[in-house]
């Protein structure tokens, strides 16, 4: 079977905006964690914390940067962003990146991921407010014209903004999709690319996810449906706490990840470096409630045994976890029990560690950017630490890697986990390099 | 090879596949003036759809949007609420693989959320410190919900009581042919026996009247959603499925693919699944035309039905091939369309009508898909 490796890494995430600098964040234990109120007012409001990108500055996407000045899209700036890191890492640079696609019409894809889109205030301002009369009735024939006035904001809405940018730039001219699976819509982008390619169905794939929900309305939806971490008698980088007794909610993330796959053979006949391998992908569905995962986690049980089946790996072959591990009191208990369903107790089961206790959860982009994570601790033989666990919830009795990183020289597979609101789950078999 | 076992349909010509394909079959437009004002454009709803009464969970229609509801009345008329134990398969068996349009939250759900949150200093604009402490409560905890994107795929799911693998895609005309690409590889890969796959949309709702009529998409906003069940053997058989993308001459968000190199990249994709699917020609075409007039839209001559024409016409046999157009007898039905397409060809290919037929669907930012459809003697 056609080995799918991955020869390109980019990412943007509360950790750093390449790589290297993630890795080295990864490695001593850092959190992303800051004020929302960075994001803006959060006067009466009770989520006071976020993980943002740092630092962020649109204005270096170079061509790409006009077409996204006016519409305020913070997802799509950090997926091109990340797609253009990516691509440079495999190919040198923009010319050799275009040549290499230029030579496989048809063959080359996109498959990213991304979510939800809620509005913008200046949004609510003109497509609603404009059109209420004093009477509170709502003025169709003025709407018409009112709306356009949020026109050049549309453009965040149009989640395929991303794949027509790359397709523009690069000259993609391969399958091409948006997956908007929820949070398993990154981990589900990966490994459905890496299934064209061992399909035959393209040679190489830009896949990831890209996502940015820290927007008054993005934040607020998720308050409002009891997923968010209030709290704020701590430090902002105490916040998220997966597996702890203490933890209530995840706190909102944002970034992207993004994979240059290939087929082995098309790599090594460019004679580009491997830096991972994504063996396996496991997707099912809950068929239970919204936003409630089973307390036995059955549909995370199917699909990481799909994962495992499809890397042709046993149990035993995976080094570590990395968990969805949201930090909600359900997604945790859940997951703990799953993973003892496939792997067992502790002392048998891998660790899982949680990287949004550093990075909060990234939402559509959470399995893309921690697969590049995944990837970077592989690299450096480490196994990252989840943070804030000072008082491990006894549902949660695994091996979780509390507070620093572990030394794990060793290691080859990581098993990286991303479950959804709606019952998705997706569960990803990456491996090292020489695997 | 994989086929269609069950199929379903809500569209503007009718609520169910037998209704549409009737109507289908004769001369019907789905189109007329939208119901709540004289001042937006007409519009083609599903006729006769009553979600409270004709979905299975009379409760969870409260938590769906309208393109929540219209997929899951096809996905059950195609599967029927029992399929795993009518097929004998196990629910982690089958997969679900659906396209889904974007589900903006209706006016209706918003308007006392930001009216409550009007700056008291500024009324025409909007205060996050009174969104925070009044306007959010003039808003339903669950409404979020209904936007998720992938939340017509979970209710379908959860109807029918599918586990297995998924995939959501949206919003694009072309993702129903992406989420039928999907469900063919899973099925062929073994991942799943079965597949549930759907598109849905409702571009009905204000503002995304609104963005088809500022793109100058020359359609009527449309609704309506359809539904297969595939499995490794059915009557119609899923001879070849493709997706490509094709390069924008400029980074524009309606972009302009330029004519020429649109067509060129069409054809190839077409002219490859015939060679895939082993057929010389194809009866029936149900092609990606938008009625677009060529220089509509202000980021430059919008050519996609000129190039899909000659696309088409670079068909081997095509001069005895029926080519029809959809939109303008049941509007736009965005991320429905594909797949409205498929059941309509596949039920031509049942009725003997056709022994073959190609699907192509295409979206604004670039995305193509295409089928090749086979009648199980071809």
């Amino acid at each position: 079977m056609t080995r799918v490796v991955v020869t390109g890494l980019g990412v943007a995430c509360p950790l750093g905006t390449d790589p290297e600098t993630v890795a080295q964040a990864q490695r001593d234990g850092r959190s992303g964690a800051g004020p929302l109120a960075d994001a803006f007012d959060t006067t009466h409001f009770e989520v006071q914390t976020a993980c943002r990108v740092p630092d962020w500055d649109p204005s270096h996407l170079g061509r790409f940067a006009p077409a996204l000045a006016d519409s305020g899209d913070r997802k799509a700036e950090f997926g091109v962003h990340a797609a253009v890191q990516a691509l440079r890492h495999a190919f040198g640079d923009d010319a050799s990146a275009q040549a290499a696609i230029a030579a496989l019409p048809g063959r080359a894809a996109l498959h990213t991921a991304s979510g939800l889109v809620s509005s913008l205030p200046a949004e609510g301002e003109a497509d609603v407010l404009a059109c209420l009369g004093p009477d509170r009735a709502f003025d169709f024939a003025a709407s018409m014209e009112s709306l356009k006035a949020a026109n050049h904001l549309r453009a965040r809405h149009f989640t395929d903004r991303v794949n027509q940018l790359l397709a523009w730039g690069y000259g993609f001219s391969g399958p091409s999709l948006v997956n908007h699976g929820a949070c398993a819509a990154g981990a589900v982008a990966i490994g459905t690319a890496a299934r064209w390619i061992r399909r035959g169905r393209c040679d190489l794939a830009v896949a990831g996810g890209f996502e940015s929900m820290i927007h008054p309305f993005g934040v607020l939806s998720f308050q409002m449906l009891g997923a968010l971490s209030e709290r704020t008698d701590c430090d902002h980088t105490a916040v998220s706490r997966p597996f702890d007794s203490t933890r209530d909610g995840f706190v909102i993330g944002e970034g992207a990840g993004m994979l240059v796959l290939e087929s082995e053979e098309h790599a090594r006949a460019r004679g580009a470096t491997v830096l991972g391998v994504v063996h396996g992908l496991g997707s099912s569905l809950d068929s239970y409630r919204t936003t409630a995962p089973p307390p036995d986690g059955r549909g995370a049980v199917v699909a990481m045994r799909a994962a495992l089946a499809e890397a042709k790996l046993q149990p035993a072959d995976i080094d570590w976890v990395s968990a969805h591990g949201t930090g909600t009191p359900l997604n945790d208990s859940a997951e703990t029990a799953a993973v003892r369903a496939v792997f067992g107790d502790r002392g048998v089961a891998p660790p899982l560690i949680s990287s949004k206790s550093a990075i909060g959860h990234a939402v559509a982009a959470a399995g893309a950017v921690e697969a590049v994570l995944a990837l970077l601790a592989l690299r450096d033989g480490i196994i990252p630490p989840t943070l804030n666990l000072n008082s491990p919830d006894p549902e949660c009795d695994l091996d979780h890697v509390p507070h620093e990183a572990r030394r794990a020289p060793d290691a080859r597979y990581v098993l990286s986990n991303s479950f959804g609101f709606g019952g998705v789950n997706g569960s990803l078999v990456l491996g090292r390099a020489d695997t | 090879m994989t086929g269609i076992l069950g199929a379903g349909l809500a569209t503007p010509l009718g609520l169910g596949r037998a209704a549409t394909l009737a109507a289908w079959d004769g001369d019907a437009i789905a189109i007329a003036p939208h119901p709540a004002s004289d001042a937006l454009p007409s519009v083609a709803q599903v006729p006769g759809f009553r979600p409270r009464k004709q979905l299975p969970d009379r409760k969870a229609v409260k938590l769906m949007s309208r393109e929540a509801q219209l997929l899951v009345y096809a996905a059950v008329e195609a599967c029927g609420t029992d399929v795993a134990e009518r097929l004998g398969v196990p629910p982690e068996q089958i997969g679900a693989f659906a396209a889904a349009g974007y589900e903006v939250t209706p006016l209706d759900e918003v308007v006392d959320m930001f009216d409550a949150s009007r700056d008291p200093d500024a009324p025409a604009r909007l205060s996050l410190p009174r969104l925070f402490a009044e306007g959010r409560h003039a808003y339903n905890p669950l409404s979020p919900l209904k936007t998720l994107p992938n939340m017509a795929l979970f209710h379908a799911a959860l109807s029918l009581g599918l586990r297995g693998p998924h995939l959501a895609i949206g919003s694009s005309p072309a993702a129903g042919l992406a989420a039928l690409s999907g469900a063919v590889d899973a099925i062929g890969d073994g991942t799943c026996s079965h597949a549930l796959v759907g598109g849905t949309d409702a571009q009905t709702e204000l503002f995304r009247i609104h963005y088809l009529h500022e793109a100058g998409v020359d359609a009527a906003p449309g609704e309506g959603a359809a539904a297969l069940l595939l499995a490794a053997d059915a009557p119609v058989r899923v001879a070849a499925v493709g997706l490509a993308q094709e390069p924008p001459a400029g980074p524009e968000v309606r972009g302009d693919y330029g004519e020429g190199a649109s067509a060129a990249l069409r054809g190839a994709l077409y002219r490859r699944l015939l060679d895939e699917a082993g057929l010389d020609r194809v009866d029936l075409v149900h092609g990606d035309f938008w009625g677009m007039p060529t220089g509509a839209h202000p980021g430059g001559a919008n050519v996609r039905d000129a190039a899909e024409r000659s696309a088409l016409a670079t068909l081997p046999g095509v001069v005895d091939t029926r080519i029809v157009a959809t939109r303008p007898r049941l509007g736009h039905l965005g991320a429905a369309h594909g797949l409205v397409d498929v059941v309509l060809a596949a039920g031509a290919i049942e009725a003997g009508r056709a022994s073959s037929a190609l699907v192509t669907a295409g979206g604004s930012a670039g995305d193509l898909g295409a089928v090749v459809l086979v009648g199980a003697s071809s």
